[in-house]
């Protein structure tokens, strides 16, 4: 239709369809293309291009870089590593506690929507803060397989339960300048557990080793 | 059955039969297709049914729908979710929610957007100190459960419009 893009792109015989193949290993194949005169770098190794209702015509390419084979042997570079420190206070009478303080840090590239990633890292912790002393799940007759749990028995963490003027997230810069967005889920929720659980050690010398700790476990240690 | 009329967002409702059984939430959602107030737990656990209810002398309180009968609030005033925004706009706690992005996948919002809203009223009447307001609201909103963000955001959305305007609600 006249003024669309589309449009004027078909009547004046400019591309109009664009076909690439890409490869990843861990990184993803490069080359650079010739493109209206101008060379053109991205993470593919194959490009065709149609012009108005012609046919796709590939592109010559140069500078093509395949990642080293040797990639094959790990797949971690798209993931967004974490970690947690936490400050708790456990009062020794009643084994009742308290986050006072915490500290998120993650490396996930360059963020697209950074408040959905501070949401998503205050979000984890206050998860990580619940497998770690509240949600449990037994097995058998009594636990939630027996359709009667719910909220009141399956105890997730409440507002109450986090430090909620003390948790610090903090996004670490992208390593590099063309270092793309990585996935991050709920990968900040994991190092809260063992970060709680230490400083539980910390403070008391023992090593739990099933979760959730409850208040009881807490005082049957301190005693 | 029972003869059910109350008062809905500042709208009449009713009178309508409806049958003793039937709960608020279920009155709310699927008779009058106000599907804004959400139904969680089913057991008055996590709040994200609850709606606000206005008392006769000014004050309010938030109530949970889902295990509440329906003719419980006959006679009474509430107000749900789909009434803060006035004439088109949202409410300034509405916008500090967006602001905050206090919110992902938004089922406990409502509840959150409630129980928030009754306490910025209960300041109006009755402030409090600087100091005391990270507990007060802590306290108010505690009951509520979030799955996604994690609190934090919501509190520094009510936060932000009591200390927007301290006059109102702060001593």
């Amino acid at each position: 239709m006249e003024g669309w893009a589309a449009g004027h792109a078909h009547a004046r015989n400019g591309a109009t369809g664009a076909m690439a193949h890409a490869f990843n290993r861990w990184a993803w194949s490069q080359a650079t293309f010739a493109i209206s005169g101008q060379a053109w770098t991205a993470d593919i190794d194959a490009l065709a291009v149609r012009n108005g209702a012609g046919k796709f015509v590939r592109l010559d390419r140069t500078s093509v870089k395949f990642p080293p084979t040797d990639f094959n042997r790990f797949g971690s570079t798209y993931t967004s590593p974490c970690g947690t420190l936490v400050r708790l206070e456990i009062e020794r009478a009643t084994g009742a506690l308290r986050i006072a303080k915490a500290y998120s840090v993650l490396a996930c590239g360059q963020p697209l929507v950074p408040e959905v990633v501070l949401g998503q890292a205050q979000g984890g912790f206050a998860m990580g803060v619940g497998y770690t002393l509240l949600e449990t799940l037994p097995p058998y007759e009594g636990g939630p397989g027996n359709g009667q749990w719910n909220l009141g028995q399956y105890l997730v963490a409440r507002g109450s339960d986090l430090p909620l003027r003390d948790l610090e997230v903090e996004v670490l810069p992208p390593l590099k300048p063309n270092e793309g967005p990585k996935g991050i889920a709920e990968v900040v929720m994991i190092p809260v557990v063992p970060a709680i659980l230490n400083a539980i050690f910390d403070a008391t010398g023992h090593r739990f080793q099933s979760l959730p700790v409850t208040q009881a476990m807490l005082r049957g240690v301190l005693k | 059955m029972t003869t059910l009329a109350l008062t809905i967002n500042g709208g009449a409702q009713g009178p309508r039969e409806v049958r003793d059984d039937l709960t608020m939430n279920d009155f709310l959602r699927e008779y009058l297709g106000m599907t804004g107030t959400k139904f969680g737990c089913g057991a008055a656990q996590c709040l994200s049914c609850a709606v606000i209810v206005d008392n006769p002398d000014g004050t309010s309180y938030t109530s949970p729908t889902c295990i509440v009968p329906a003719k419980s609030f006959d006679g009474k005033a509430i107000r749900t979710v789909e009434g803060h925004a006035k004439n088109g706009e949202l409410s300034a706690l509405q916008k500090a929610f967006i602001a905050h992005f206090a919110f992902q996948c938004g089922y406990c919002t409502a509840g959150f957007l409630n129980e928030a809203q009754v306490l910025l009223e209960r300041l109006e009447k009755t402030p409090v100190a600087r100091a005391e307001l990270e507990k007060t609201i802590a306290e108010a909103l505690d009951g509520h459960i979030c799955r996604c963000t994690g609190y934090i955001k919501y509190h520094e959305a009510v936060r932000d419009v009591i200390l927007a305007d301290p006059k109102r609600y702060l001593v």
